[in-house]
């Protein structure tokens, strides 16, 4: 009775009682029920992935077939766009703006205008820092230039 | 028949996978090429945009102060008057043959 007899732990467990034909066929009939019904939800899981998975290659390839379509259309496009624009305008832009920086520098009233511009084209006003004299130093940023003579 | 129909399902799956990464990878090359695109078209025009108003402004300032005058009339911005030649020292413009 006493929990902490050492005596009761020597008790040996009771044997399982060995199934009979009967009940062993019931639990391999249930296992087999579980096995069947486990198969079915794979094969409907896997037909499930399988159907999503073509339409988003179907919903993707649609897509990939109208981005290229697009692209065929620009590439030549922009293509020529660009080489126009490099061959002809830019040049031209880097000029316009150099000389309006040169002005600047000397009319210091035509500054703001130029400033409003300095974020579009950055790009030409960048490369040209060096050229002119600072937009608002003082007096004395022509010398370096003058010194070497 | 049914034995096998799990690993057909499985094999059709792998491959379905592979499909479609393979598209997702054409897809991804093609946007960033059309972006990229897009960036270079966007970045002409607004720079063409910028240098037109600078421009606009530039005449518009001439006629406050027709200092500026040569740099526009190089640059077709206003008619050269008759008889004023462009500085010697300016680049001519381009060809526009």
């Amino acid at each position: 009775m006493d929990s902490t007899d050492p005596q009761g732990e020597l008790i040996p467990a009771p044997a399982p009682t060995p199934l009979t034909m009967e009940e062993l066929r019931d639990e391999q009939e249930i296992l087999y029920g579980q096995y069947q019904t486990l198969h079915t939800l794979l094969l409907a899981t896997l037909t499930a992935l399988i159907v999503m998975a073509l339409g988003v290659s179907l919903f993707i390839g649609k897509q990939t077939r109208i981005v290229r379509h697009q692209l065929e259309e620009q590439r030549p496009l922009v293509g020529k766009l660009a080489s126009d624009y490099q061959k002809n305008s830019e040049p031209l832009i880097g000029n316009f703006v150099r000389q309006l920086q040169g002005f600047a520098a000397v009319h210091r009233d035509f500054q703001p205008i130029l400033e409003k511009y300095r974020n579009g084209l950055f790009h030409y006003f960048a490369a040209n820092v060096s050229h002119p004299p600072a937009p608002v130093a003082p007096a004395p940023a022509r010398a370096p230039a003058a010194k070497p003579k | 028949m049914t034995k096998h129909l799990g690993a057909v399902l499985a094999t059709t799956l792998f491959m379905c996978a592979v499909l479609t990464a393979w598209l997702s990878v054409r897809y991804f090359f093609s946007v960033r090429e059309l972006q990229r695109l897009q960036q270079q078209y966007a970045f002409i025009n607004n720079t063409r945009s910028a240098v037109q108003a600078l421009a606009q402004e530039a005449v518009e300032y001439g006629k406050r102060n027709p200092a500026i005058e040569p740099i526009l009339q190089q640059f077709d911005l206003k008619p050269k008057a008759p008889g004023s030649g462009a500085p010697a020292a300016l680049p001519p413009r381009p060809a526009t043959k």
